[in-house]
């Protein structure tokens, strides 16, 4: 409206504005109105949302074979939730797809007059219809009173198992979207429930008949076996003559083979049936591993081989699991560890790993590790690739020669496998080959396996530590090397000194950095291990005098560890740089130590039944383990008490009295001849070091040799006769290294044959008075 | 060997062949014993005919058609060749397609019904109009639809259907009301609902009960299908005729649904509504750009290049793009937006399998030749698309004679004969 229009009368405005006003409020209205049904919706929603998904969760969990008739209660319980149901019952198809039968009807009078108004249904075509259908269908009864509803229930992959069909409670006029979606889904989900079950009951009647079967077959098999073993024990004790005895020990033998095989083969059957099941008891692990050790060997030593155990100090006493199966994997790895080599070693390795100790282990549990290691014949590459595979073996001139069924490995995977570990194997062709089992560590009880590894010991933990000890050697074994402790607290120096002793070293101990270089001295150390903040003259300052030649003290090739109290960015480098070879962090566990020390003396691990190194990375590449340290003059002597576990390797007894036939005074005589000698040699082999003249150097190893062959001085042959053999005396680089690791070796057959001697001396030993 | 009605089955007969259920699950084998037991069972798959051994009362088959006859046969493969891509011949699906079609050709030809010719392939058209009928600026979509006033004025009950069609509590109750309102939507849709579109036994008389057997959700979205033909019928054209655009949209309507009920698609309503209007674009071009069209049309005859792709050269976008961009303005939900969208393009989409129904059924609507919405020719529908969808050279047939057996029944609903040439 304009100024200038003519203005109302009074009575056509108030007109407008009643007009107005009344517009407004029809407005007003009709929002009011939408409001309310919008709310009505909302709540609507909310009602049937809330009924739908609080009638429980997923239908029943279908973990053992389910009666369909609790689905189908516990499915009608879900429908009535949202839909007003007067009757409902469940209609299923047989599996072969030629009946339907209810199976389920609630309330149960109502069941005749269901099945009534089905069949018209299904007569005039309706159900057909539906049937495809996934969606609820509402019909009429057939006097035209009720609502009835169809469903069917169809599973995700669009099979039919059956029908829902009921009569509606509420007008079907009335029935919201929503709610029809819900019925689909409860339908189809239990569908799946039942045909889940169907499967299940499948599965569960096949597995049985899997398991009667290995029964059955193991039954049949083994009865006449051990029919023919037991006849053939009974023959063994009648009267017969040489051939026949051999005969029968020949069907003995046959017989227990055929049984091994018999076993085998029910062992692989059930692995991949699925059947096998793993025991889960507590056992005793330590008495397990030295039965294993005890029984393996006796076989090594039949057949001339050298058998090493060497085992992680803090090994749990019980174990979790299947002893009988891990014994089947360990006899399996060792028994062929034993059939595939001729000569030198074999070994088995029991360790633990912490999680801290795998980088990036990022809180895996602790795993139980074993290593079997043979100095055999070794596995081609070709031929690993197939090495756990069933019936598989190397070739078939391996076949031939060493026999078996080509079983064992793959049962070992497999049951390795159901133990939650893993197989492994590395090999040379003609060095050797070690196979290695990684286990998760599990322990009955609450408490774990692996004391934390920063408490200090209790004596109880030492006292078992040392039990454990004596009857299996630890992981490092100083065998009796010794060491030079420095450190001026007295206690860090009990602790150091008896975590020597438990590694298998001497310790001597020296409260500061003058004491320390009189007691160098004065003895010879193998290595020094210094604590770095010393009062007075410190570590760093101990070390500067061993490394300057200038000085007095020095001691250019002596190992020094230092011991400090915290590792810092930087450290192992300046530590270099000063002259030391490894370090430590307070305080020192007993594995760090180990680790350190087998790191600064590098395992002898040089020489195979061949000569030649199977692995170690220590090594320079030609087999000789390059070191630092000074291996010091003079005879090792120990003050200590010394962990006196006997190493044949170095000095054999046994092959001695062999050789002299018995005679024990010979055998004496011999040793301290030699012992004579040793001084001689390691004199000479200092001088000849000095001149570096290869032809003396040449001669003197070739007389060392000769000399370690008589007296059964393993090591000391091999390496000198390595030495010999591969012109190292000619290059000045391995040469000092050589001859320090044969004047090491020689002064480790000595000690060996001087505790011998006092053993045998103790024991007024001597053979012929024995035999005389 | 004879076909009988389930009901003539006997005890003791014996199946001359597998016999299967319509949905494919195999019931019984060759040589079994039929037990009355079974004839129940039957029922509840939905079998109606049995190849039986012996005995019983013979149904007689349609009348295979007889290729002998040479001529025929010719005249059959020159038409049919004369729409179809030549790169049909190296599709397994396309041949297959192919092959139906001469067939149905073939017989319309012996019944001596007429086919639709192709409109004239003229000289080469000329070049593009340049000055006149072209806008100085690029042609925007957007511009386009909102300015379609015609169009977007609907009717007050599609808006009420569209909103019992967007609450999730709507009930029957609520639609029955809406519908009921409007008697000519009432009446169609009862006709739909009982046409061989559902196929249901035994007659729907009410909407109340259409609603109670087929659903809430899916009777509304054919109400609100049915609403927007009702509307658009007689929106007249003049470069287009529009019995045959609407046959056409029905047709891809019809086809859609059925593949969406074969891939067990929860909604197969709503893509009959897709099919329905996956086309409406072009409606807007006809009006707006009336002589580019011409040109595009002519050119499209004269290349034979499909038209849609005529329409992103010339304007820079197609009439399915265009024709979610409208249904959009609508208000129509996003959903039946993507499918007609992405119809030309299903790929191109992140729920290729959706789109590559409309797709599908655009193509079918086509080869048989069930009218046309401006283009003529069959698009070649790629192996990939006939992957998605699961479909092999073996299940065409079948959905080629349901979408023929529906769209006769439909088009008589909407497009009653004597409607003709409006």
């Amino acid at each position: 409206m304009t100024d200038d229009t003519v203005r109302d009368s009074p009575e056509e405005t108030i007109r407008e504005l009643r007009e107005q006003l009344r517009r407004v409020s029809e407005q007003a209205t009709s929002l009011e109105e939408q409001v309310r049904s919008l709310q009505q919706e909302r709540r609507t929603t909310l009602r049937i949302l809330d009924a739908a998904l609080s009638s429980g969760g997923p239908l029943l969990p279908v973990d053992k074979a389910l009666d369909p008739a609790a689905v189908l209660h516990e499915a009608s319980q879900k429908v009535r939730s949202f839909v007003r149901l007067g009757a409902v019952s469940f209609h299923l198809v047989s599996s072969d797809g030629l009946d339907m039968t209810c199976t389920y009807c609630d309330p149960g009078d109502t069941l005749p007059f269901l099945e009534r108004e089905l069949q018209f249904l299904i007569d005039d075509g309706t159900v057909a219809w539906s049937i495809d259908r996934n969606k609820p269908v509402i019909v009429t009864s057939s006097e035209g009173e009720q609502p009835l509803l169809l469903h069917t229930m169809m599973t995700p992959n669009h099979r039919t198992v059956g029908l829902l069909f009921g009569v509606l409670g509420e007008d079907p006029a009335g029935i919201p979207d929503i709610a029809r979606a819900f019925l689909t889904v409860v339908c189809n989900a239990t569908a799946s429930q039942l045909q889940d079950a169907e499967l299940y009951g499948l599965a569960e009647s096949l597995n049985r008949t899997k398991d009667l079967f290995l029964a059955n077959m193991s039954h049949e098999i083994r009865t006449p076996l051990n029919g023919i073993l037991g006849m053939a024990e009974l023959l063994d004790d009648t009267l017969l003559d040489a051939e026949q005895r051999a005969m029968v020990e020949t069907v003995r033998g046959e017989a227990i083979s055929l049984l091994g095989l018999l076993n085998d083969l029910l062992d692989i059957s059930k692995i991949e049936a699925g059947r096998m099941e793993l025991e889960e008891a507590a056992f005793d692990f330590r008495g397990f591993l030295r039965e294993l050790v005890r029984s393996t060997s006796s076989l090594a030593k039949a057949k001339g081989l050298a058998f090493r155990v060497l085992a992680d100090p803090f090994l749990p006493e019980r174990l979790l699991g299947d002893r009988l199966r891990l014994a089947q994997v360990l006899r399996n790895l060792l028994g062929n560890a034993l059939k595939f080599t001729e000569r030198g070693e074999i070994s088995l390795e029991v360790s633990l790993e912490s999680p801290a100790a795998v980088p990036g282990g990022n809180g895996h549990s602790p795993r139980l590790d074993f290593a079997v290691r043979d100095t055999g014949i070794g596995i081609s590459e070709e031929n690993r690739k197939h090495l756990f595979e069933a019936f598989v073996q190397a070739d078939a001139s391996t076949a031939r020669r060493y026999g078996g069924t080509g079983l064992g490995l793959a049962i070992s995977r497999k049951l390795v496998e159901l133990m939650g570990g893993e197989i492994r194997v590395e090999s040379r062709v003609g060095q050797g080959s070690v196979f290695s089992v990684s286990l998760p560590l599990r322990v009955p009880g609450p408490s774990s396996a692996l004391p934390p590894e920063r408490k200090g010991e209790t004596a109880a933990e030492r006292e078992e530590a040392e039990a454990w000890a004596a009857s299996v050697p630890p992981l490092f074994h100083g065998e009796g090397r010794l060491l030079l402790v420095v450190d001026d607290n007295a206690t860090n120096r009990v602790v150091l000194q008896g975590l020597l002793r438990k590694l298998g070293c001497g310790s001597v101990a020296a409260e500061d950095g003058p004491g320390a270089l009189r007691a160098l001295s004065e003895k010879a150390f193998d290595a020094v291990l210094l604590d770095m903040r010393m009062p007075g003259m410190d570590g760093t300052e101990v070390v500067r005098r061993l490394r300057d030649p200038t000085s007095p003290a020095h001691l250019r090739r002596l190992p020094v560890i230092a011991v400090t109290a915290q590792a810092m960015k930087g450290d192992r480098e300046r530590h270099l740089a000063l002259g030391i070879d490894d370090y430590l962090v307070k305080p020192v566990s007993s594995r760090d130590l180990g680790e350190s020390l087998r790191r600064v003396f590098a395992p002898e691990r040089l020489f195979g039944g061949d000569g030649t190194s199977p692995r170690r990375d220590t090594t320079n590449g030609e087999g000789l383990s390059v070191q630092s340290g000074d291996a010091g003059v003079g005879a090792l002597q120990g003050t200590d008490a010394v962990e006196n576990a006997p190493d044949p390797e170095s000095f054999d007894p046994e092959i001695l009295l062999a050789r002299v036939e018995g005679d024990g005074a010979l055998a004496e005589q011999v040793i301290r001849v030699f012992l004579g000698d040793t001084d001689r040699f390691r004199i000479a082999l200092g001088e000849a070091a000095a001149s570096g003249e290869p032809a003396a150097l040449h001669a003197l190893v070739h007389a060392i040799r000769g000399s370690a062959a008589n007296v059964a001085a393993g090591r000391v042959e091999r390496l000198s006769a390595r030495i010999e053999e591969t012109h190292f005396l000619t290059k000045q680089e391995f040469r000092e290294s050589a001859i320090w690791q044969l004047e090491e070796e020689l002064a480790r057959a000595a000690e060996a044959m001087r505790r011998f001697l006092d053993r045998m001396s103790g024991q007024g030993w001597r053979r012929e008075q024995k035999e005389g | 060997m004879a076909l009988i009605t389930v009901n003539a089955l006997a005890e003791g007969m014996v199946l001359a062949n597998d016999l299967h259920a319509p949905n494919g699950r195999m019931i019984l084998a060759r040589g079994a014993v039929v037990r009355s037991a079974h004839v129940r069972m039957l029922k509840v798959w939905g079998v109606s005919e049995v190849d039986v051994e012996k005995g019983g009362e013979e149904i007689t088959l349609p009348e295979e058609f007889a290729l002998n006859e040479e001529e025929l046969r010719r005249r059959s493969d020159e038409i049919v060749d004369s729409y179809f891509p030549p790169a049909a011949y190296g599709d397994d699906c396309m041949r297959e397609l192919r092959r139906l079609c001469v067939l149905r050709t073939a017989r319309k030809l012996k019944e001596g019904i007429s086919l639709p010719e192709l409109p004239e392939r003229g000289d080469r058209p000329p070049q593009m109009p340049l000055r006149d009928g072209l806008p100085l600026e690029p042609i925007s979509p957007y511009t386009l639809v909102r300015n379609e006033v015609r169009l977007v004025s609907y009717p007050d009950i599609y808006f009420k259907i569209k909103e019992v069609l967007e609450s999730p509590v709507s009930s029957a109750a609520h639609i029955g009301e809406v519908v009921s309102k409007d008697p000519s939507l009432s009446a169609r849709l009862l006709r739909l609902v009982n046409s061989s579109f559902y196929g249901f036994p035994t007659p729907i008389e009410s909407i109340p009960r259409a609603i109670a057997i087929i659903g809430v959700n899916e009777l509304t979205t054919l109400a609100l299908a049915v609403s927007t033909i009702n509307f658009f019928r007689h929106v007249p054209e003049r470069y287009v005729d529009m019995r045959s655009f609407w046959e056409h949209s029905l047709a891809c309507g019809v086809f859609s649904r059925i593949l969406a009920y074969a891939k067990r698609k929860p909604s197969e309503e709503r893509y009959f509504l897709a099919g329905l209007l996956h086309d409406i674009g072009r409606l807007v071009l006809y009006r707006k750009m009336p002589e580019l069209m011409t040109f595009a049309l002519r050119l499209a005859v004269y290349a034979r290049i499909p038209l849609f792709r005529i329409e992103k050269r010339l304007f820079g976008f197609d009439h399915a793009h265009l024709g979610q961009l409208l249904l959009r303005e609508w208000r129509i939900p996003e959903t039946i937006g993507h499918l007609v969208g992405d119809h030309h393009d299903p790929f191109a989409c992140e729920h290729p399998e959706d789109a590559a129904v409309i797709h599908a059924a655009d193509v079918f609507a086509l080869a048989l030749r069930m009218g046309t919405s401006g283009s003529w020719f069959v698009p070649m529908l790629e192996k990939e698309a006939w992957k998605t969808l699961a479909l092999s050279p073996a299940s065409l047939e079948s959905l080629l004679v349901q979408g023929e057996r529906q769209m006769q029944e439909t088009m008589n609903i909407f497009f009653p004969q004597r409607e003709a040439g409006v």
